[in-house]
């Protein structure tokens, strides 16, 4: 399948990828029968469905390609939902008067700086440790959420400023009605990401992340300066987890410590594994089940969470590697087995 | 691969772009078409499953007996009740209100249920010019933001807060008060009401999370302080371990709480001896004082006695059915005809004033005790704001 797609044109693939998203602009205009959710605001689930995968996308830098298990990506989600929050409602005592252009470059940096000082101490740790480390500090963000005064805990902050721009009429073009411009303006910033994301896996810092990802030891042998690099990492996923929340905040108009939970930071990892670790695509896939499936299966009520676990384990059963699993992952995986079976034989 | 195979590849972007194309004029279904007479609908907004979802399926219930019992009545004209699920959950409730908001043949929504939620969602509603009456949040701040569309059927926080304060005071005669909230919109809400009400009384004070569990800190300095009355605000789900962990303690001070714990999963969560004694104070009435024949329609359409908010929702869902029955079918009509409503119903003579709160004259604040496993009706408390 993936070589033959690989032996089309390339100019054919270009455009094919452009129906693609074409047809995902219109999404929400068209009446396909079954895909829309029945009980909740279909351009709104595809807004959510939208973050997600921008989610997914940042969180594949960070586990996908450079390898660190990185379970409190929340954190940098909850940061960017509270910098544009914080800075710029008028119900917070820190409100700017920033317009909304400037608060989304103000939620990314802050959130990259929390991921460089999160990841300067603890990215010395590997596997487990950083595992555990990461997921401290998803809590204490959330902790942070819940305790500190500004962040008015489960109060919350209403009335976070949406993006610029009013219709011929005077309403404004991202009312909370019509979701439909939100999720244009994510998928837009989508598509821009996954473009990023994608130059940079297959320049030399791409390569980095991978050599790292494989063996550390190995490439930091080899003269990767894997600090450097993991580290570069960490902030580039902070920075996309933060615009996604940034993002995020702005749609809801209201956000709470309620909205950052660890159950929310798990699912963020389960999108990257169960989609397939290290594969924009994959991932991409994966986010949109887990944020899809949910809403889709609203009618289950109290079942909802069940079905949508049978799902999970059935396609973990069926593709352990992950739904559309990354080929050079697939490769280095079959070599390796390839190896303890040609030790097996040694051993003998 | 030939060339030909080569060019057949690229009729496929070509036909893709052409279909996405067509299909986007496809309109879609949501459409403001003019609602005919009979076709109106109502809505029920607030948690049926989740944590706290006991509070929400009394409401429920509520509405769905008074939809039932004009249905019943006019049979050549029904009302469709719709139901969102909410889970009490913020993050879910502003895609659940939008959904209702594109639906022109709802008029009118009972909900949603609890304080957090209706931050959430009821802009949403404003926008869509579509009218709500929340039978169960109480945080005052609600009605004060300018949203016209917002109605609540009983008395805020404002109102409950120096009731619980005056129980404390004059029947439970305690002196040092132990004031414990749980950070959320409602619960700090109150605790933060009943801490003004009380003043020098409230001897020291402490948080709690929802969904926690272990309540040992709170419990230690509960213990520490002395206090021989202990005020909770927040959701029965966290009062009743935090009672049972309180009374494995051995701390004998009585046990204060809100509407929010006004439910038997709060005795379920304590176990029947720690929650003997607990005395919660609501706005809401109790079942069997409501007027007319609804405790009986109640308990024979569901099998069991109305719970808290019950009576209230009853009576919320049948101001929107009056006015689908006078002919309301446009939110614009049933807006205007909820903000001019002036009628008894079972539990208050219901009247809105201009901010959408109940006539402060109508405010009524009940005391109920558990007692045997059960919470009982204790007395009215009169309100003394």
């Amino acid at each position: 399948m993936r070589s033959r797609w690989r032996a089309i044109p390339r100019p054919v693939r270009i455009l094919f990828g452009l129906a693609v998203a074409v047809f995902f602009y219109l999404l929400p205009n068209l009446a396909i029968p079954l895909i829309p959710t029945p009980d909740t605001n279909f351009s709104s689930v595809l807004f959510t469905v939208a973050v997600y995968v921008l989610v997914g996308v940042g969180l594949n830098v960070v586990i996908g390609l450079a390898g660190l298990l990185d379970l409190g990506y929340i954190g940098f989600f909850a940061v960017g939902a509270y910098s544009v929050a914080i800075f710029g409602s008028p119900a917070s005592p820190l409100a700017t008067k920033y317009p909304w252009l400037m608060l989304i470059p103000i939620a990314i940096a802050l959130s990259m700086v929390s991921g460089v000082i999160l990841g300067g101490p603890t990215l010395r740790l590997r596997g487990d440790y950083l595992a555990i480390v990461t997921l401290g500090f998803g809590e204490i963000v959330r902790l942070i959420a819940v305790n500190w005064s500004i962040t008015k805990g489960q109060i919350g902050i209403p009335s976070v400023p949406a993006p610029p721009g009013h219709w011929g009429n005077g309403d404004p073009v991202f009312g909370i009605i019509d979701t439909r411009p939100f999720y244009w303006l994510a998928l837009t910033v989508v598509l821009i990401c996954m473009f990023g994301v994608k130059l940079l896996e297959s320049s030399r810092v791409g390569r980095s992340w991978l050599a790292i990802r494989e063996d550390e030891d190995a490439a930091e042998l080899m003269g990767v300066p894997s600090f450097k690099f993991k580290l570069w990492a960490f902030a580039i996923g902070a920075g996309l987890g933060g615009l996604s929340g940034a993002l995020f905040a702005s749609r809801q108009g209201f956000i709470n410590s309620n909205s950052f939970d660890v159950l929310t930071s798990m699912l963020f990892v389960a999108a990257v594994v169960l989609g397939g670790s290290g594969n924009l695509a994959g991932v991409t896939l994966g986010a949109v089940l887990i944020s899809y499936l949910p809403e889709r299966f609203r009618g289950f009520a109290d079942k909802r969470f069940l079905v949508f676990g049978i799902a999970l384990i059935v396609i973990m059963i069926f593709r352990p590697q992950g739904l559309i699993p990354s080929r050079r992952r697939a490769v280095e995986l079959a070599d390796r087995k390839h190896e303890a079976a040609e030790e097996a034989t040694a051993n003998v | 691969m030939n060339v030909r195979v080569r060019r057949a590849w690229l009729v496929v972007p070509v036909a893709l772009s052409a279909v996405v194309a067509m299909s986007a004029c496809a309109e879609q279904n949501n459409g403001a078409s003019a609602a005919g007479k009979c076709d109106s609908k109502i809505a029920f907004f607030g948690a049926r499953t989740g944590p706290n979802a006991n509070l929400g399926i009394n409401i429920y219930n509520g509405v769905k007996l008074a939809v039932d019992q004009y249905n019943a009545k006019h049979k050549d004209c029904k009302v469709t009740l719709e139901s969102k699920d909410s889970q009490g959950d913020e993050k879910q409730a502003p895609g659940l209100a939008q959904q209702l908001v594109q639906d022109q043949k709802v008029v009118g929504v009972v909900g949603p249920a609890f304080s957090g939620e209706s931050e959430a969602a009821d802009g949403i509603f404003d926008q869509g010019g579509l009218p709500l009456i929340s039978a169960s949040a109480t945080n005052p701040s609600l009605s004060q933001k300018g949203w016209k569309v917002f109605h609540r059927m009983l008395g805020n926080d404002n109102a409950q807060g120096p009731a619980a304060a005056t129980y404390i005071k004059d029947t439970v005669k305690a002196k040092k008060v132990f004031v414990i909230d749980d950070t959320t919109a409602y619960g700090k809400g109150l605790a933060d009401v009943v801490k003004k009400s009380l003043g020098s009384q409230v001897v020291s004070t402490d948080t709690v999370q929802p969904k926690q569990t272990d309540f040992q800190a709170t419990v230690a300095k509960v213990k520490s302080s002395k206090a021989d009355a202990i005020f909770y605000g927040g959701y029965y789900a966290e009062a009743g371990p935090l009672v049972k962990q309180l009374r494995g303690a051995n701390v004998k001070a009585a046990f204060v709480s809100d509407d929010g714990v006004k439910d038997e999963g709060f005795i379920k969560g304590a176990g029947n001896a720690a929650a003997e004694g607990s005395v919660v104070t609501c706005p809401c009435i109790p079942g069997d004082e409501a007027k007319g024949t609804f405790f009986a329609d109640y308990k024979k359409a569901f099998g069991k006695e109305p719970g808290t908010y019950g009576p209230e929702a009853f009576d919320s869902a049948n101001v929107f059915l009056d006015g689908i029955a006078a002919g309301k079918t446009s939110r614009k009509d049933m807006l205007a005809f909820v903000n001019a409503y002036d009628k008894d119903g079972v539990t208050k003579h219901i009247k809105f004033d201009s901010t959408g709160e109940i006539a402060k004259s109508e405010i009524v604040i009940w005391s109920y005790k558990v007692s045997g496993g059960e919470i009982v009706k204790d007395q009215e408390i009169k309100a003394t704001s």
